[in-house]
């Protein structure tokens, strides 16, 4: 069996057996280099045309496919490349015509198939430097140590140095002059039979070679896509941290949810991985289609991605770098009195609690309490003017405001202004509860759990007239100030502006 | 010595000369010329004629024209210039001398 190939001489259209082919265009090749005059061409044209007159006036009527044996038979009218040669000075002929047949020609670097472990290079160094192929492959293997430098060397020449493929190019790399007898030595030895079935054979060192680079690829890219999920996590914790700097993070800035932030990361991140994935398949298996299309779409979403991610975060930065804040700090007082359903001679019973909404108020923030009991209550007993016994409670409740003007560039570039106020305050109400002559208060003060927690205080004063009397347990020695109490129940009255202690008989 | 080479020389030696006594009287294509230098079997292969026409061309001493042919690609026909017709006359009378001396001798020994 034979491959034909079409070919078109002077005009002329003919099928030829593909070694035939391969054998005429060596011919040609060959009589080129035997010519010469300036006008090669020319020369050439009127050969070509004299061989398609032959060949159409040989063609099998049958086949119509020019054969080896039609090769053959034109090259013989035709004559040898050296037959080309016309000599100027017919004295010189015979000098002029053995220095053409054996006047070693300037090599050519090819690489060299016949000889290749990869892609023939060091064979084809060998022949350009007549040099035995192996010395060339103990440098190579030498140079890999340097840095794997080599493999670097070894591949650029592979790409720059074209291949051997006719049975001329052979020649030309061992540098033997084309001529017809060196063409059919070469035909004897049966390289260009080689160089046919080259092309062909599947499986050789360097599909293997791709097959290796192609998983590698691949693998590696697949351990970046995973490891690309992380990348959102990674930042997220990285936002938390960010306390004065993303903590003002505002979705209305750039009208943006986070995550979004976090998403064009990961797609920055994963994409070049997939990417590397996909030229790894193109590498390992050049035969998937649409490869490059994916490619294409991916690496659009990419520059979409990476570019949504550069300008969020130059955003955030700019806005925290041109960041103004106006704080404005005060105590808010507030006083609230409440009259205690006492009888004019009626003792108060004054008793403490341990605040309830302590216990119930489980909110998010920091170790699942929201509020916080910052202090201990300090109660005065006063005398009341106004003949009748009262309460009053003063709580200073501190609050901070910090307005924060982010200046942040919108898509069109152009500098907006976003206002974020922060405010701090929320303490809870001091907490008491009045039922009959008891009057039960809170043992702590609640207030929101923050930096200024400490800042907040309540003062509880109790008012009663002279004619009134207060009984507190000993217990509760350390919420009331100014008096010593003792062990057991103590009963109190104002005398002369003073509160003393009283006999628990003499009341009763 | 090679035999071949020396005949191969003799025959190189005259065969521009041959070739301007066949466009004499008329025009001739490359095959013609071909055929009947090979008739007279002083042309073993072809090759040597063509970069000798395009010698003989380039001195101007033959000129070509193309003509379309029914049977192949179109045909380059060589004509002899009047530079040619001068040179070949010069030939002939060198080839007249020559041969005469060649006859001389051979027919000596």
């Amino acid at each position: 069996m034979n491959k034909t190939v079409t070919i078109n001489i002077a005009g002329l259209v003919f099928h030829i057996d593909e070694d035939a082919y391969n054998k005429l265009d060596s011919y040609i090749n060959a009589v080129r280099n035997s010519i010469q005059q300036d006008e090669k061409e020319e020369i050439i044209a009127d050969i070509e045309a004299r061989i398609a007159e032959l060949f159409s006036e040989r063609i099998d009527s049958q086949t119509g496919v020019i054969r080896m044996s039609n090769v053959d038979e034109i090259i013989n009218i035709m004559g040898k490349p050296e037959d080309y040669i016309i000599e100027e000075e017919t004295f010189d002929s015979k000098k002029n015509f053995q220095s053409s047949v054996n006047f070693k020609q300037p090599r050519k670097v090819y690489r060299d198939g016949d000889k290749r472990i990869l892609g023939g290079v060091c064979a084809g160094l060998g022949h350009y430097l007549n040099v035995d192929v192996v010395w060339i492959r103990i440098i190579f293997v030498l140079l890999f140590f340097l840095y794997g430098l080599s493999t670097l060397v070894y591949f650029i020449l592979w790409i720059i140095i074209p291949k051997a493929r006719t049975v001329a190019d052979v020649l030309e790399m061992k540098g033997e002059p084309v001529n017809i007898s060196n063409i059919e030595k070469q035909f004897r030895q049966g390289i260009s039979h080689s160089y046919q079935t080259l092309k062909t054979n599947g499986k050789s060192a360097a599909d293997i070679i791709r097959k290796i680079i192609g998983i590698t690829l691949i693998v590696f890219g697949a351990m970046g896509t995973f490891g690309s999920f992380f990348v959102p996590f990674a930042f997220n914790h990285q936002h938390n941290r960010m306390s004065d700097s993303m903590l003002y993070y505002n979705d209305s800035i750039w009208g943006l949810p986070f995550w979004t932030l976090s998403l064009s990361l990961f797609l920055v991140s994963c994409l070049l991985f997939v990417l590397l994935i996909l030229l790894g398949v193109k590498i390992a298996y050049p035969k998937v289609k649409h490869i490059g299309l994916i490619a294409i779409v991916l690496g659009l979403i990419w520059a979409v991605a990476l570019f949504f991610f550069t300008y969020g975060m130059i955003n955030t930065n700019i806005s925290q770098l041109k960041s103004k804040k106006t704080i404005s700090e005060s105590l808010e007082k507030k006083i609230s009195q409440a009259d205690l359903m006492l009888g004019t001679n009626d003792t108060l019973k004054l008793i403490f609690d341990k605040d309830s909404r302590i216990f119930t108020i489980n909110d998010t923030v920091t170790n699942g309490y929201k509020y916080g009991e910052i202090d201990d209550v300090e109660v005065k007993i006063l005398e009341s003017t106004i003949g009748k016994a009262y309460i009053e409670i003063e709580e200073n409740l501190f609050t901070k405001s910090s307005d924060h003007y982010f200046h942040h560039l919108s898509v069109l570039g152009k500098t907006k202004t976003t206002v974020a106020t922060v405010k701090f305050s929320n303490t809870l109400n001091y907490n008491y509860s009045i039922k009959n002559d008891t009057l039960a208060l809170s043992n702590a003060i609640l207030a929101t759990l923050n930096e200024f927690t400490e800042e907040n205080e309540v003062k509880v004063k109790v008012f009663i007239t002279p004619e009134q009397t207060v009984k507190i347990s000993g217990r509760d020695e350390d919420y009331i100030e100014d008096v010593d109490l003792e062990p057991g129940t103590n009963y109190y009255r104002f005398n002369r502006g003073k509160l003393k202690y009283i006999n628990n008989d003499i009341i009763n | 010595m090679n035999i071949e080479n020396t005949k191969a020389q003799m025959r190189k030696g005259i065969l521009e000369f041959c070739i301007l006594s066949l466009l004499k009287d008329k025009d001739c294509y490359t095959s013609e010329i071909l055929n009947m230098l090979k008739d007279a079997k002083l042309l073993v292969v072809e090759g040597t004629i063509y970069p000798l026409l395009t010698r003989l061309k380039n001195d101007e001493l033959l000129s070509y024209r193309w003509e379309e042919s029914t049977s192949g690609p179109p045909r380059k026909y060589y004509r002899l210039t009047d530079q040619g017709d001068l040179f070949l006359k010069e030939l002939a009378v060198t080839w007249e001398e020559l041969s005469d001396a060649v006859n001389i001798i051979t027919k000596k020994q």
